[in-house]
């Protein structure tokens, strides 16, 4: 490849310029700041645009700013080349937001930029594709600027990469790098089984799982083993308890023939038993009911008759005596209504007294008791008496005393008898007091008396017309009164009395006669019957007429017996009773009723079935206990398989890991071996390089892995290191090296090599001898030597080589 | 006498091995028990079942399973039902036989040989259970036998003279006298000699087991005196093939053409159960896990196996890159076949060469 005419619309300090170059040597010379590095990174961003590499968002880059147009709003330009024999011409536009690259195919003029690939972070075509390498090889290898040979760990990796991949045959788009990157991403993605989101890693813990879930499910069936174990234990436990159930229904067949056997014998009794009631209903009897009854009523009917009877002549003699009394009062009353006059006289007498002796009583309520009055007067009446006595016996004192005085002349006793008569006084006083008292007192009780004495003769006054009137008491005179009062309606009315008696009495008489002829009329029906039932009396009939209700009482037996017989058959019939009971006969069982020996069988039989019941509920429980655990588990097959299907799926991602892993190794090892050979033919090629630049000086270059330079000394015959030699010499070894890799880098493409002022520390000789090699090599290579000399011109015009001089001026 | 002859049945087994997908295996275990279900309906109009092992697969049954089977076989209470336990169901100290309660009818055999007489069809029955996973000889003597009596034997083993699972002299037991021995362990159905056969699996298990499977229908008539007539005959049972295939995908460039040559062989895509080995050299752009899985919606059951390679050109690739990174790797795996090497070499080739194939180059 080669540049054959660039265009700078507007970069950096250029506007509008236009360079042209050769195929072989083109010495670009300008002072300094005349843009040659301007150049140099133009001609880099026509290739690879103003953004940053390798970034997943579109950044710009430093040189962005850096080269942005001093003057002229074009931020871009253009490059013509010759590659792969067709001039191409990059057009590129750098600002932002305008960006675009177009390529012209300037042969055809065709438009080729579609045939490029699409760089889908820059969003514009890749035209690094041109070169066939990217940037950073770019400015690492084939741009070699002044003294930045200083090599950095990325790009001893870029070398050793560059080492490998341009030993012997170069590879277009292999990188063992990226090959080594690429099996490792698809190592990551299967993963490790510590990675849980990988593929690897799922898997493991999917078999972790399972193998759980296997664990579980062998545990259940363990478990449901021995519930089944138990159930089975269960099932024979039911078929003792079934054996024990028919022993106990032959015992009770066996007691079911003995209860026959005991029925069949009651049956026969019972059956005696009718017979002999049989006997007792068809006996004859002389009466039947109905006459029986007939006989009872008319013997009722005569006892009432005869009672009627006799009460009838009692009550017609009663009535009788009450005609002739009542025809005596009137007789009486018709006397006494001549009296009536004097009788009303009397009336008015005895109600005077009457009213006398209420008047008496009254007052007698009133007075003082009749004792206590005489007690008072008698107590006054001795009062006044003792009083009376002392004033006479003063008196008399008085008297003597006057006496003595006068006849004794003791004059004292004047003094004596007057006190005497003072004293007398006052006994004088209570004695009338006393006198006085009794006289009234005397007096309220002769009224007293006087009226008690009134009160008596009233009293007898009432009891003589009492007795007149043989009243018992003053109601009942009052009523006599009263009576003889109305004497007319008290005579007419007993009138109406002795009438209504005396038709009473003919009324009974007639009754009395018709009870006869009943009484009679029935004892001719009693005796009738009597004689039908050849009986003499009552008792006897009564006898007779028993004989029916013990028939009646048969038949009703006869009737009980006869349902006891036909329950005791039950739904057998006479004939299977028997047969029951000859067969119970047959096998030596005796008739007994069970009673007890049934509750002993029923409390077994119920035994029996609780045994059965508990037994049946342990197998459910067990049976519903298996399902419930069967049911929360898979089958162990399946589970089974899922685990062989993860286990396969581990088994080839493993497979696959390992081949990937297989194949690193073998590409490192590969690349390895590549390197040290290569790096042989390498050192080899830089040895001749620097041999010639050094005149023979250091003949042999060794590059270490690590890109440490170590050279070999001619003159001292000892490998010295880089570092010791001076900044000439290292300059010429680092231009050996970076030259070897730039010319050795892609070596069909022949990419342009630029050199940025590389040898100002140059002296003459080493100049004139780089020069000598670049005329050499730019027969077959375009070279780019940028340099702010003339010394260069005038050594290569000395050696007579060739070359386009591209002035960029000052 | 009418007898029911089957064996082998590994109800409930686990088909991981065969790697059929879990849903298939689950209805193909049900498909089993189905034809279990058929054998016992068949068993049911006959005087005796005889089950010569590997009834069920135990490690993988589960409790219930089993006494489904139970109920299975006690549904058919009037046939008598003998079971010769095998290797897979052999009597261990925790096998379901012993934990459940056995119906009336099923007589499992105790781990030494012994009989059960049926005097309603004058038959006798001998049988022996496995006790443990491997037998090297026959654990007992064949017992002198009453010629009156029809007699049977119900076995699981190998007649061979030399097997890890119970050998059975062929010739001593030709010489045993048997009117008929039913045998189980080969699964594939077969006559040994006259009155010697083994019914075979009831199903098969396997995607090698391509053949018929089914049980044998026998009947046996004896009089006093006399020797055996008997008459047989096999009834397959009603459950999806076995279908094992290959094939080879080099020069075929699209799933099509792949689709075309596989289901060209396969007569019924909705009840075989298929396995394909895909072999050859796989074309550009075409993925075997894509491919099955397409063809995983019209077939009933697929298992893929992918023992395709990449369709690199090893020895040009070689050639044109001897001095190059590419050349030198290649040249790590020469002489290296195995199949880990052959993975390595195709995945360091698959990140050499970012656009994948040598063309490019």
């Amino acid at each position: 490849m080669k540049i054959m005419k660039l265009r700078m619309n507007s970069f950096g300090k250029f506007t509008d310029k236009t360079l042209e170059f050769t195929p072989g040597l083109n010495i670009v010379s300008g002072g300094n700041e005349a843009g040659k590095s301007t150049l140099h990174k133009f001609i880099g961003a026509m290739f690879f645009g103003m953004y940053k590499q390798g970034k997943k968002n579109k950044l710009s880059s430093e040189d962005y700013l850096k080269y942005f147009p001093w003057y002229g709003e074009n931020y871009g330009g253009s490059l013509m080349m010759e590659a792969g024999g067709d001039p191409i011409t990059i057009v590129r536009n750098f600002r932002k937001n305008s960006e675009k690259v177009s390529i012209i195919n300037e042969a055809s003029g065709e438009d080729i930029t579609e045939s490029f690939p699409y760089d889908p972070v820059a969003k514009l075509p890749d035209t690094s594709e041109i070169l066939g390498i990217n940037r950073y090889v770019f400015e690492n290898t084939v741009s070699i600027s002044q003294m930045s040979s200083a090599t950095g760990q990325a790009l001893a990796g870029e070398i050793s990469e560059m080492i490998v991949n341009t030993s012997l045959t170069f590879t277009p788009g292999v990188s063992y790098r990226n090959a080594l990157n690429t099996l490792s991403e698809r190592r990551e993605k299967i993963g490790t089984k510590t990675q849980s989101k990988t593929p690897r890693g799922k898997a493991e813990i999917r078999l972790n799982q399972l193998t759980e879930e296997l664990k579980a499910a062998e545990q259940i069936k363990a478990e449901n083993a021995e519930r089944y174990a138990q159930i089975k234990k269960a099932q024979t436990e039911l078929v003792k308890n079934d054996v024990r159930r028919r022993a106990l229904g032959k015992k009770r067949e066996m007691s079911l023939l003995a209860q026959y056997a005991a029925k069949y014998e009651k049956f026969k009794e019972l059956t005696g038993t009718l017979n002999a009631l049989q006997s007792e209903i068809s006996a004859e009897i002389k009466i039947n009911e109905q006459e029986y009854r007939r006989y009872l009523t008319c013997e009722n009917m005569l006892s009432d008759a005869r009672e009627e009877y006799d009460k009838l002549i009692m009550d017609r003699r009663i009535a009788g005596e009450q005609v002739a009394s009542l025809a005596e009062k009137l007789e009486q009353l018709k006397s006494d209504k001549a009296n009536g006059e004097n009788s009303r006289a009397d009336a008015a007498v005895f109600e005077n007294a009457v009213a006398k002796l209420a008047e008496v009583k009254e007052q007698r309520r009133n007075d003082q008791q009749r004792g206590v009055l005489e007690e008072q007067y008698n107590k006054s009446e001795r009062a006044s008496r003792a009083f009376m006595f002392s004033f006479i016996g003063l008196i008399l004192a008085a008297a003597v005393f006057v006496a003595i005085a006068l006849i004794g002349g003791d004059k004292n006793f004047y003094t004596y008898s007057l006190i005497e008569a003072l004293i007398g006084l006052p006994c004088a006083a209570g004695w009338i007091y006393f006198l006085t008292k009794a006289q009234n007192t005397r007096r309220l009780f002769d009224a007293v008396v006087k009226k008690s004495a009134l009160e008596v003769a009233y009293r007898e006054q009432i009891d003589a017309f009492l007795e007149k009137y043989e009243a018992a008491d003053l109601r009942e005179l009052n009523e006599i009164f009263d009576r003889a009062a109305g004497m007319e309606e008290r005579i007419s009315e007993l009138n109406g009395q002795l009438a209504a008696a005396v038709q009473k009495e003919k009324s009974l008489m007639e009754s009395s006669e018709s009870v006869k002829a009943k009484t009679e009329h029935n004892s001719a029906i009693m005796a009738s019957i009597l004689r039908g039932a050849s009986c003499g009396n009552s008792a006897e009939l009564r006898a007779e007429y028993e004989k029916i209700r013990a028939r009646d009482m048969a038949v009703a037996k006869h009737e009980a017996t006869l349902q006891s017989a036909a329950a005791l058959l039950g739904d057998m019939s006479e004939q299977q009773l028997q047969e029951k009971a000859r067969q119970a006969q047959s096998m030596g069982i005796k008739p007994l009723e069970f009673d007890d020996y049934e509750k002993t069988l029923s409390e077994e039989e119920r035994d029996i079935y609780e045994e059965a019941t508990r037994i049946n509920n342990q197998i459910s429980s067990l049976n519903g206990a298996i399902e419930s655990s069967s049911m929360k588990v898979r089958e162990i097959s399946e589970i089974a398989e899922d685990i062989s299907s993860v286990k396969e799926t581990i088994a080839a991602l493993e497979e696959k890991y390992a081949a990937l892993s297989d194949a690193s190794e073998s590409i490192m090892r590969v690349s390895a071996d590549i390197k040290s050979d290569a790096a042989a033919k390498f050192n080899e090629y830089v040895s001749e390089l620097l041999s010639g630049l050094t005149s023979g000086r250091y003949s042999r270059v060794f590059v270490g892995e690590d890109m440490e330079i170590t050279v070999r000394d001619e003159q001292s015959g000892n490998m010295v290191a880089l570092s010791e030699l001076s900044g000439g010499t290292i300059d010429q070894c680092y231009f050996a090296v970076r030259f070897a890799v730039a010319q050795l880098i892609i070596p069909d493409k022949a990419l342009p090599i630029f050199l940025d002022d590389c040898f100002v520390q140059y002296d003459e000789g080493r100049l004139f001898n780089i020069l000598a090699l670049l005329g050499k090599v730019a027969q077959s290579r375009q070279i780019l030597l940028f340099t702010c000399r003339r010394t260069e011109q005038q050594l290569l015009d000395s050696l007579g080589v060739t070359y386009n001089l591209v002035n960029l001026g000052r | 006498m009418k007898f029911i002859h089957t064996a082998d049945n590994h109800l409930f087994k686990s088909f991981a091995a065969s790697k059929l997908p879990p849903s298939v295996a689950q209805a193909y275990r049900k498909d089993m028990l189905s034809a279990f279900r058929e054998i016992i309906a068949a068993a049911g109009k006959a005087d005796i079942l005889l089950i010569s092992g590997d009834l069920t697969e135990m490690a993988e049954s589960s409790a219930a399973g089993v006494k489904r089977v139970f109920d299975l076989i006690g549904s058919i209470s009037d046939t008598a039902v003998f079971l010769s336990c095998g290797n897979h169901d052999y009597l261990s100290e925790n096998n379901l036989y012993k934990s459940l309660s056995l119906p009336p009818n099923l007589c499992i055999f105790p781990p030494k040989l012994s009989s059960v007489y049926m005097e309603d069809i004058n038959t006798r029955i001998w049988g022996f259970s496995w006790e443990k996973s491997r037998y090297g000889k026959l654990p007992f003597d064949f017992a002198k036998l009453n010629t009156e009596e029809i007699n049977i034997l119900c076995l699981h083993g190998d007649v061979s003279d030399n097997s890890p699972y119970m050998s059975i002299p062929p010739e001593a037991l030709k010489a045993a006298g048997f009117d008929y021995v039913a045998l189980g362990h080969v699964h594939k159905p077969g006559k040994i000699a006259e009155s010697i056969y083994y019914a075979g699996s009831a199903c098969a298990l396997d995607f090698s087991e391509t053949g018929p499977h089914g049980y044998i229908t026998g009947v046996l008539t004896k009089q006093k005196g006399e020797s055996g007539k008997a008459g047989y005959s096999f009834t397959n049972t009603d459950v999806p093939s076995f279908l094992s295939l290959e094939v080879d995908i080099s020069g075929l460039e699209s799933y099509d053409e792949i689709k075309q040559s596989l289901m060209g062989q396969i007569k019924n895509p909705d009840r075989d159960m298929v396995r394909v080995s895909f072999k050859g050299f796989r074309g550009e752009g075409i993925d075997i896990p894509s491919l099955c899985e397409e063809l995983e919606e019209e077939l009933y059951c697929l298992v893929c196996k992918d023992e395709t390679s990449p369709d690199y050109n090893l020895e040009q690739l070689y050639r044109e890159n001897k001095e190059n990174i590419i050349g030198l790797f290649i040249k790590q795996y020469e002489g290296r076949e195995d199949r880990a090497s052959k993975a390595a070499l195709y995945a360091g080739l698959d990140a050499l060469l970012p656009r994948g194939k040598e063309g490019a180059l």
